[in-house]
């Protein structure tokens, strides 16, 4: 395919042409995305160089599977859910805990056997984590640390008490807007996506 | 330094076309089976996001290039181990040699237009501080050299014509157990027979 025909090809096109191993086609896909594939990395780890990794990672993992691409999706929708799930399986192995819903008596009670859950049910789950994981990160830093001590390190509300200088019932208090907090922007992100829900959070956390 | 894992450094600007330049470090670290360091450095004052962004970009689509032209050979840059990529601020040269007094590595590569004046004795410096150095040369391959059949013949091509200082002893081992690289001499020496 000459250059100027390439410029104009239609990403499918592209797919089409790279799989006969036209590494001109290849170059050409790749230098419409890496970008937003970079945006979307930075997006869940806020971390530019975790983002960077991930995004070559993801990049590379797409291309080198492009003949399992079958066109049921656009090639975009295709790369991002590659993306996403790469994302979302290192923010996990990252991560070293599972998310429980933000309740105060978290982990006692409505727990299920992970065995039990459907495909559809783990993913599912697997993305509710990974949009908080990304909220939690967004928190400023007083609030963040508050919620990973006591939901990632398990401290008891005492050790809070003790920890931050302040009394039990103050650390409660801040503990239950934190999480009031952080349902409300969950809610938001699942209702007008997670990367909008980020923006204004760094926004507001800025002013 | 570790004694086991060997680490190779490369060092580029963004200022400058180095493309070429990393997909042949990654390519070396692949054949070493070394973990390849990136380093350069923004101007002081500088270190925003968005000028980071600039380079994580430009990471980026050197990558591309890489997959564009060498990964067909098999080489997989997931078997390549990298490291963080060490972006300070300051004049590139002078941060290099400031970070490996601290921080040594095995190789570092350098392409020769990126140091100012590395052909004519700029790099001593920068040897000074190494394990060891290769200085690519500045001639590019042409186009007709990037599809050629063979990537090893490319590879072996360019480090035939870089200038090495103080390379480990075990350096041409580790490439010496490269079967490519007994293909490449042997056309190189029927080459040079007719």
């Amino acid at each position: 395919m000459s250059t100027r025909i390439i410029s104009k090809a239609t990403d499918e096109e592209l797919v089409m042409s790279i799989r006969v191993n036209d590494r001109e086609a290849l170059g050409e896909l790749y230098n419409r995305y890496y970008k937003k594939v970079f945006n979307k990395c930075f997006s869940f780890t806020r971390k530019q160089e975790q983002a960077f990794d991930l995004a070559q990672e993801a990049l590379m993992k797409a291309f080198e599977n492009i003949h399992s691409f079958k066109g049921e999706s656009s090639f975009s929708t295709w790369l991002y859910t590659i993306t996403h799930r790469h994302c979302l399986a290192a923010l996990k192995k990252s991560s070293r805990f599972q998310f429980q819903p933000l309740e105060d008596n978290s982990g006692s009670e409505g727990e299920r056997n992970d065995l039990s859950l459907t495909a559809e049910e783990n993913n599912e789950r697997a993305e509710q984590e990974l949009i908080m994981y990304s909220l939690i990160n967004a928190l400023p830093e007083k609030e963040r640390d508050l919620l990973n001590l006591k939901y990632l390190q398990g401290e008891s509300i005492e050790n809070l008490k003790t920890h931050l200088n302040i009394s039990g019932s103050a650390v409660k208090m801040r503990l239950k807007r934190s999480r009031e907090k952080l349902n409300t922007l969950y809610t938001l992100a699942l209702t007008y996506g997670l990367d909008q829900v980020l923006e204004q959070v760094e926004l507001f956390t800025m002013s | 330094m570790s004694s086991v894992k060997k680490v190779l450094l490369y060092p580029f600007s963004i200022d400058c076309p180095y493309f070429e330049g990393y997909a042949w470090a990654m390519e070396l670290a692949f054949r070493m089976r070394a973990s390849l360091q990136l380093f350069t450095t923004i101007s002081a004052g500088q270190k925003v996001k968005g000028s980071t962004d600039s380079i994580y970009h430009s990471l980026l689509e050197a990558h591309g290039y890489f997959l564009q032209h060498y990964h067909q050979e098999g080489i997989k840059s997931n078997e390549v181990k990298h490291e963080a990529c060490i972006i300070l601020e300051g004049e590139l040269k002078e941060e290099l040699i400031s970070h490996l007094k601290t921080n040594p590595v095995n190789i570092v590569i350098i392409d020769s237009s990126v140091i100012s004046g590395a052909n004519t004795g700029g790099v001593k410096e920068i040897v000074k501080e190494s394990a060891g150095v290769i200085l690519l040369s500045e001639d590019q391959p042409s186009d007709d050299n990037m599809t050629h059949p063979s990537r090893a013949d490319h590879f072996y091509d360019r480090l035939r014509r870089a200038d090495l200082y103080k390379l480990p002893e075990n350096f041409f081992d580790t490439l010496g157990n490269d079967h490519s690289l007994f293909n490449y001499l042997r056309k190189f020496i029927q080459r040079k027979r007719f």
